[in-house]
Parts: C-alpha cells; structure tokens; sequence
C-alpha cells in the first residue's frame, strides 16, 4: 500500500497565532489526500505553549482521521519546551528529515 | 585640645593621666566608625546590579516577536546557553499570560512592561500588567501534579513554574500586577 507524505513548513514563531496557521495548512495538505504529515521544524525559531496547545489538537484531529503527523529537526528551544511539558512522548519527533525516511518510509 | 607637656612635667602620673584622656578621645572618634563598617559588610553582600533594562509594547499577541528580539539583544556572555532559553521560553509565557489572561478585558492599548535586571549570577524578569488581583500561589497549589499530557492549554504557569528558582505575581502599589521570575546560574 502507498502512503501519501507531505511535508510541511512553518517559519518563524509558534505562537497560537501562528500555529492556528499552521493547523490550516495541515488540514489543507490532509484534505488533498496525504496520509502521512511531516512537519519540518528548520525554519521555526521559537515556540511557546500557546502554539503546543494548537500542535497538539492538531495531533488528535490528524490521528482521528486515521493519518499521521510527525515532526522532525526542532531546535534546542522548542526541544526544551517539549520535555517541560512532556510532548517527546506524545509526538514522534525526528532528528531531520533523513532520519524520517529511514525510519518512517523505509519501513 | 591639648598642651604641650614640657619636660618638667614628666611625671609618671600625669603620663598616665594623658595616656587616659586620648584613650577616651580613641574611642569617641572609633565608636561612631561600627555602625559605618557594619554598613559597608551589608553593601558589599548585596549584589551588584549589573544592568537593567525595560521595554514597554501593546497587549497585542503579535508583540511576542518584538518581545524576543529585544530579549535577545540584551544576552551577556557569561550566560550558559540552556540558561537563556529557559528564561527566553518564561519570559514568552508570562507575555502571554498578560496578554491572553490579565488583559482579557483591556483594549490592546493596554500597556505591559517588562524588565531584565541581570546581576553578578543571576537575573530578573519582571512583567507589569494592569489586570485584576490573581492569587498564582493559589493558582499553582490546585493544578494537578501532573498536566494531562492531551490538554491543549494551560500550560504557561506550569513551565514558568519549572524553569524559575523563584517566581512570584504580586499587586503593586499603583494597582498593577508584576511577575517576577528570578533564575540563577554559575557563569
């Protein structure tokens, strides 16, 4: 079976804002018939809880829909913000998007 | 004052008179001086304030960008990487928390100031907002142990709580609240 995988990328802050943005984005590429979101973090530069909070509903309502979201190459902020709150476990995060395909797409 | 003593009056007695009297006049001049050195030990424990900084912007969520690049401007050398953002990531959070909770009912003119004092080993975030009293010791007390790891808000007080050594929201003289978060690091 072929799995759709589109890959996303947001700039700059994650803030709700920003993230609500984001959100429609996802629901967009979704929507278009992607299976599989990877929402690449390179260019993200800062994240608060307000935009976790967004990432997260987004999260449920991808998984509800029987797709996937994964997010790959966070910086040592958003790291940090994701091990205060806990959010390594509830989302799977990869080192790049390389590590992404060897892990997701190879198997 | 004094007189000269002339030879003449070399006596063992009046020597010893005179020692005494400037053995007063000693302590009368040395005693003020305690409370002055007991001063000085108080001021070289403080710590020194190296620099301190303010910034005022709008209750406007977009905000948070100028908020940051100005924090940024402001890094001292000395400060461990990790340390930073910590304070980076509770500066944002007590920004929002302004913004989205004590502005709630305020027009987006609303001030917020904030200000970064850094010491020798430490610095200080405070941030002013004019919303009603807010009991966060309260607030922090009946939050659960543990975040519900899927709850999609929330969150803001909990992480500001794990990155400051010392956190505090308290009312101001001229009806305000300030947040300050205090965190400490070994350069």
């Amino acid at each position: 079976m072929n799995f759709i995988v589109k890959i996303v990328h947001p700039s700059g802050i994650l803030n709700g804002v920003s993230t609500n943005k984001l959100r429609r984005e996802i629901s967009d590429v979704i929507d278009k018939g992607a299976d599989i979101v990877l929402v690449d973090f390179q260019d993200v530069t800062f994240m608060n809880s307000s935009g976790l909070g967004v990432l997260i509903s987004t999260l449920r309502v991808v998984q509800a829909g029987g797709n996937q979201l994964f997010i790959c190459s966070l910086n040592e902020q958003v790291k940090m913000i994701f091990e205060l709150t806990k959010m390594n476990c509830v989302f799977k995060t990869f080192a790049n998007r390389e590590e992404f395909e060897q892990k997701v797409l190879i198997n | 004052m004094t007189q000269r003593l002339d030879l003449m009056d070399l006596q063992p007695s009046l020597l010893q008179q005179e020692a005494e009297r400037i053995n007063r006049e000693r302590s009368q001049l040395v005693n003020p001086l305690q409370p002055i050195k007991n001063l000085v030990l108080k001021i070289k424990k403080t710590k020194p304030i190296i620099q301190s900084f303010q910034l005022q912007v709008n209750t406007d969520l977009s905000a948070l960008a100028q908020v940051l690049f100005w924090f940024d401007q402001l890094r001292q050398p000395s400060i461990p990487n990790t340390i930073w953002l910590g304070c980076k990531t509770a500066l944002a959070e007590g920004f929002d928390n302004a913004v989205c909770h004590a502005h709630q009912q305020l027009p987006p003119e609303t001030p917020i100031d904030i200000e970064v004092t850094f010491f020798t080993q430490s610095l200080e975030i405070r941030i002013w907002d004019s919303g009603s009293a807010f009991d966060l010791e309260a607030h922090l007390q009946q939050l659960p142990e543990e975040i519900d790891e899927t709850a999609e808000s929330g969150r803001g007080v909990k992480i500001m709580q794990q990155i400051a050594d010392y956190l505090s929201y308290t009312r101001t003289p001229d009806n305000r609240n300030c947040l300050l978060i205090i965190k400490s690091y070994s350069p």
